[in-house]
């Protein structure tokens, strides 16, 4: 496999809460190692609060993990000095969720798009920097670009403000952008045309992406052949690639929740049975249950789930699992 | 079977600096007693602004332009002070969107429970304890637990069921439920979703569900309106909505809607962008984004039934297959 542009070895994200004499920690990211490669798509999938969008954050060097390393191109970030600063920072782009509070209200999407060529010395004159603009609104598919490139955030639609954004991150030509749950607060007709067009940046120009969701349709839509790594509480619990990871999921938790994501087809929806968990409530994220964090809401515990907790183990050619019952965990296939 | 609700060419409009906004448009539809029936439509479409117009809470400057909405034969917008307030919660509850945060964070459980009943004229402590209880217990929550917490020691899905449960306090025959499971984990919304249908049968209750999801329409829904740029485009039992549906905005929805099972290359998203509703196009308002589009379109095609309980309004609706032209 080529080389990887962002891996992340052993990383945790602790933070503090409340006041000195009463201070709370919560682990949003506990232990997770994974690594993007150039080229690569990757989706990171979890329930709100397992800590996925800590994880992005830490990628993109927005947040210092507390434990564990984080390297660009095999290089720990913190020891980047000077050019290779830029480089990585240039290099590896976030988009968040919300286009409009991602762009500056009283500025112009020139104006916006305009800075970071600006900022990296790319252009020297406006007249360069408008032609630049106009060629990446085009290659976003705002078409023609005069239509655009003097509007106000306000004056766009929420698919074209996501565009938008879309096209700030990609105007330095990074190798990996770490797309924040990107259409969820895009019109539902319109998910999939900026979905389309990630997947076009990535065939075109071989941008490399962390697509980091809730909503596993999404994922299997966008990675298609890439993989999947699945967050619960903090850890990776299940890793591969897409289709096998979803077609035949080992982790008790992950076949839960495929038994429960609703299909857009009536008479499948009838047939199926979400499997039964022991709660159906998330535990409090300051005291998370020892050994495996699902042991108090899996219906298959023994004793050592509670006792030690379980590292990923490989399952199937670059498919983990981090669950001591994996070879005794019953087979669920999606259907 | 009469139905329990009964909308006739209802109209709202917002009046702005921009202009006037038209929200909803025209809507007529019949919600049946003891069906789930859900209204689909994406943000624009009017569907919370219809749903506000029904229980004539329609919030300023939206102004009820025109038409007729009764209830199990009450005209709903003729209703003033005590006798809409009776309709309101007893007759017709409502969850609103987000509903997580309509608790009032100074007030334990109990006390919303006991404050409506009191608004309502309950005063009865006891016998109000109990049925709250009881709902609770429906809604899969423990009463001993829940009812002494403030809401914020409750997790986003407890305080959506405790809303439900609440919701339910009156014995309303019929629940308006806006995105009741949106902001929801994926685990806990297949089981409130579940909990719904199971109160649906056991209070037999009418519920109108609103929702952008086209896969929470086919887990719940019995029958389905389809709304878009505050007009109703068509109304089906949801089997005919998802295998036979006969508008192209129908058909471009349920395309657009990514899945876990099936063809991944038959999703697409539909082209184009919602329409300004303060300058809407004349004539049929999805035509700038239609495939079928044609000069016919430009005069409104209108409602009209196509098949048994099956209402269209397009005027190319023979021509609809279940595959999109792309446009």
């Amino acid at each position: 496999m080529s080389t990887p542009i962002i891996s992340l070895e052993n990383v945790s994200v602790t933070f503090q809460r409340g006041v000195l004499w009463r201070r709370q920690r919560v682990h949003a990211v506990v232990n997770v190692s994974l690594a993007v490669h150039e080229g690569e798509v990757v989706a990171l999938v979890g329930e709100s609060g397992c800590g996925k969008t800590t994880l992005g954050r830490v990628v993109v060097g927005l947040q210092a993990p507390t434990r564990g390393r984080v390297l660009y191109y095999g290089q720990d970030v913190r020891t980047l000095r000077g050019e290779a600063v830029y480089e990585y920072r240039r290099s590896v782009q976030i988009v968040h969720q919300d286009s409009y509070a991602a762009l500056n209200p009283v500025r112009t999407v020139y104006q916006s798009l305009s800075a970071p060529f600006f900022r990296y010395r790319l252009v020297r004159r406006r007249a360069e920097a408008r032609e630049k603009v106009a060629e990446l609104l085009e290659m976003m598919g705002l078409t023609p670009a005069g239509d655009f490139i003097d509007k106000y955030p306000h004056q766009l639609s929420g698919g074209q403000r996501q565009r938008v954004v879309l096209a700030r991150a990609v105007a330095l030509r990074p190798r990996l952008i770490v797309a924040d749950e990107p259409v969820s607060m895009v019109d539902v007709s319109l998910r999939l045309s900026i979905l389309d067009l990630m997947r076009s940046l990535n065939e075109r120009m071989g941008i490399a992406f962390l697509y980091i969701t809730h909503d596993l349709a999404t994922a299997r839509y966008f990675v298609r052949t890439g993989r999947i790594a699945v967050m619960y509480l903090g850890q990776v619990v299940e890793m591969g690639n897409l289709q096998e990871v979803l077609t035949w999921p080992r982790h008790p938790y992950l076949q839960a929740l495929l038994s429960a994501v609703p299909v857009p087809d009536p008479r499948r929806a009838r047939h199926m049975k979400p499997l039964p968990l022991r709660s159906l409530d998330l535990p409090d994220p300051t005291h998370p249950p020892s050994g495996c964090r699902f042991h108090p809401r899996c219906p298959y515990a023994e004793a050592i789930c509670g006792a030690e907790e379980p590292p990923l183990q490989t399952v199937a050619d670059g498919h983990q699992v981090a669950c001591h019952l994996v070879d005794k965990v019953p087979e669920w296939v999606l259907s | 079977m009469k139905p329990l609700l009964r909308v006739r060419d209802l109209v709202v409009e917002f009046h702005l600096d921009r202009g006037t906004l038209r929200a909803v448009n025209r809507v007529s539809l019949d919600v049946y007693p003891g069906e789930i029936m859900a209204i689909v439509g994406e943000s624009g479409s009017g569907k919370s602004t219809l749903a506000f117009a029904l229980l004539n809470l329609v919030p300023p400057p939206g102004r009820i332009v025109e038409g007729q909405v009764s209830f199990n034969g009450t005209d709903v917008l003729a209703l003033r002070g005590d006798a809409l307030r009776q309709y309101r919660w007893r007759e017709v509850a409502m969850v609103f969107q987000a509903a997580q945060n309509v608790l009032n964070p100074v007030m334990r459980v109990v006390d919303h429970f006991l404050d409506t009943a009191r608004d309502h004229g309950l005063t009865n402590e006891g016998e109000v304890l109990a049925w709250a209880e009881e709902l609770l217990r429906m809604v899969r929550l423990e009463p001993a637990r829940v009812f002494s917490a403030y809401p914020h020691e409750l997790s986003g899905g407890m305080r959506q069921r405790v809303v439900i449960a609440l919701s339910l306090l009156l014995k309303p025959r019929m629940v308006i439920l806006d995105e009741p499971t949106t902001a929801l984990d994926v685990v806990t919304q297949a089981y409130i979703m579940d909990i719904l249908n199971e109160i649906r049968r056991e209070m037999n209750l009418t519920m109108l569900l609103l929702t952008h999801d086209m896969s929470v329409v086919a887990k719940i829904a019995d029958r389905v309106g389809v709304m878009y740029a505050g007009q109703v485009m068509e109304i089906a039992d949801v089997d005919s909505i998802f295998y036979r549906p006969r508008h192209p905005y129908t058909v471009g929805l349920i395309h657009a809607a990514p899945s876990l099972l099936g063809d991944l290359d038959r999703k697409q998203p539909i082209p184009g962008s919602p329409p300004d509703l303060i300058n809407p196009p004349p004539g049929c308002p999805f035509r700038p984004r239609c495939g079928y589009a044609s000069a016919r379109c430009e005069e409104d095609p209108g409602l009209h039934v196509i098949a048994d309980g099956h209402w269209v309004a397009c005027h190319h609706w023979e021509q609809v297959t279940h595959h999109a032209p792309v446009s």
